[in-house]
């Protein structure tokens, strides 16, 4: 029965004197020889050794010639062709055109959540209109043309808010009775009125000013002058939610402070 | 340099332009240097200059690394277009090829992990490209024939590589880069580079001694 074994070459071959430090080592070094990636120092010290050496001077002149091989591949090689340049500039070109094209809709296009903000502001600002009708005996929300009395507890906004507003839910489920009966709102010559702040109001890029949580209401002093009103302070609360552009703002009006104190605490 | 993944820029975003490139962008000062103040007819102009320089290199790194002509055509075109969409960011002071590399690399490693692996030994005959040596071929048939199989053995090897030796070798002693490019181009060490391509080479030595039945040490024992 013959058998015929297959050694690896690197086995069969007669062994170096000086391997290295570590296995592979010395091949490694003459790898790199045989490619000129050796320091020049480092390259004379082992072709003074593969001189010297049989089994690295075999390895050594194996590695060239298959460096030499591998030259025959240098340079562009298949890629030569001029249909598959053709094909690939073709491509270039469209892929170029579409990257143009989806810079220019993106350049053009306004924020999604900016269009959605001033959508929200509009209809929070229609809706405030429709609520407070006529004589101000509609709903807990009034015209946001009244002033607070000198001298009552005061909680207004402060300079216009940047963020859009809508009403609170929870101020609505309040069911804050309706102002007595012919009394009808002044035209506060100086405040300039919430709805109109409401409508103006700009979506805010920045970081949410709280966390997120249950609604907090802002006091803060007026940051507009107010008139004296007979009926007493109108009290203006800011609700921020856990949406930075989204801010409500309930307008309460003299009669009602008592019970949305009672409340809202 | 960090490795990256799809995102070429990480390096602090300043790919660079080389000597070759500088008739593209123009000097420093000029008002027309920077990329990223041209208008758009500019910076197409630009581009289509790049690509007419660079793109028998990229095409032949892909086609080195893929194997098949049509993985290499996308391969080509999809760093192309990475470098265009990051057109803006190039830095006029330094060269653009190694980092066309880079993005190429990148390309095909992502290709490779999409299933696009490298065609193993078999080498088509008609990928075979022609004989360097034109007037041996027509002076000498046996020689001719000789450089055609030499060709074909170190195609074959190198598709037995392992990808990073692969890309490594191909890019030092088929593209011409040094070391150091090597390295920015694959995102590794330069020590790792050196490596690879030791290790390739040897394996690459090992198969040419297979294939061409000159395999020392090979015995025949009977029993």
């Amino acid at each position: 029965m013959s058998r015929i074994e297959t050694e690896d070459p690197r086995q069969a071959r007669p062994r170096c004197s000086d391997p290295g430090p570590r296995a592979g080592s010395r091949d490694e070094d003459l790898a790199l020889l045989a490619g000129g990636d050796l320091p020049p120092a480092e390259a004379a010290r082992l072709e003074e050794h593969a001189a010297e050496c049989p089994a690295c001077r075999e390895l050594l002149a194996g590695l060239r010639r298959s460096a030499a091989a591998l030259a025959l591949l240098a340079g562009d090689g298949p890629a030569a062709d001029p249909a598959s340049l053709a094909r690939v500039r073709d491509g270039i070109r469209a892929g170029v055109a579409r990257i143009d094209a989806e810079r220019e809709r993106t350049a053009v296009a306004p924020p999604r959540w900016a269009l959605a903000a001033v959508l929200l502001v509009a209809l929070l600002a229609a809706a405030v209109w429709l609520r407070s009708g006529p004589g101000g005996e509609a709903g807990p929300v009034h015209r946001p043309d009244r002033g607070p009395a000198a001298g009552s507890p005061e909680v207004a906004v402060a300079e216009a808010p940047p963020e859009p507003t809508a009403r609170p839910d929870r101020a609505r489920e309040t069911g804050a009775p309706p102002a007595a009966g012919g009394e009808s709102p002044d035209p506060p010559p100086t405040v300039r009125p919430p709805s109109d702040r409401i409508a103006r109001a700009e979506p805010s890029t920045g970081p949410p000013p709280e966390p997120a949580g249950p609604p907090s209401i802002a006091s803060q002093p007026a940051g507009a002058p107010r008139e004296a009103r007979p009926g007493g302070p109108q009290i203006t609360i800011r609700v921020v939610s856990d949406d930075p552009d989204i801010v409500f703002y309930w307008l309460v009006e003299p009669e009602e402070n008592r019970d949305e104190d009672a409340v809202s605490s | 340099m960090a490795e990256t993944g799809d995102s070429e820029m990480d390096d602090g975003g300043a790919a660079v332009i080389g000597a070759d490139d500088a008739i593209v962008f123009g000097r420093r000062g000029d008002g027309g240097g920077a990329a990223g103040e041209s208008s758009r007819a500019e910076r197409a102009g630009r581009f289509d200059e790049i690509v007419r320089l660079h793109e028998r290199r990229v095409l032949g790194l892909a086609r080195r690394l893929l194997g098949r002509r049509e993985d290499a055509e996308d391969a080509a075109q999809e760093s192309f277009l990475r470098l265009y969409r990051a057109f803006d960011r190039l830095d006029p002071g330094r060269p653009v090829l190694p980092y066309l590399y880079r993005l190429t690399v990148n390309v095909c490693r992502d290709a490779r992990r999409r299933g696009r692996r490298l065609s193993p030994l078999a080498v088509p005959l008609d990928d075979v490209p022609p004989a360097r040596e034109p007037s041996a071929e027509g002076a000498d048939p046996a020689r001719a024939a000789g450089l055609a199989e030499e060709r074909r053995i170190a195609e074959a090897a190198l598709r037995t590589l392992p990808e990073k030796q692969r890309t490594a070798l191909v890019l030092r002693d088929l593209q011409g880069l040094s070391t150091g490019e090597v390295a920015e181009a694959m995102g590794i060490a330069e020590v790792t580079v050196r490596t690879q391509i030791s290790r390739a080479r040897l394996k690459v030595k090992e198969f040419r001694d297979r294939a061409l039945g000159g395999v020392p040490g090979v015995e025949e024992r009977t029993s």
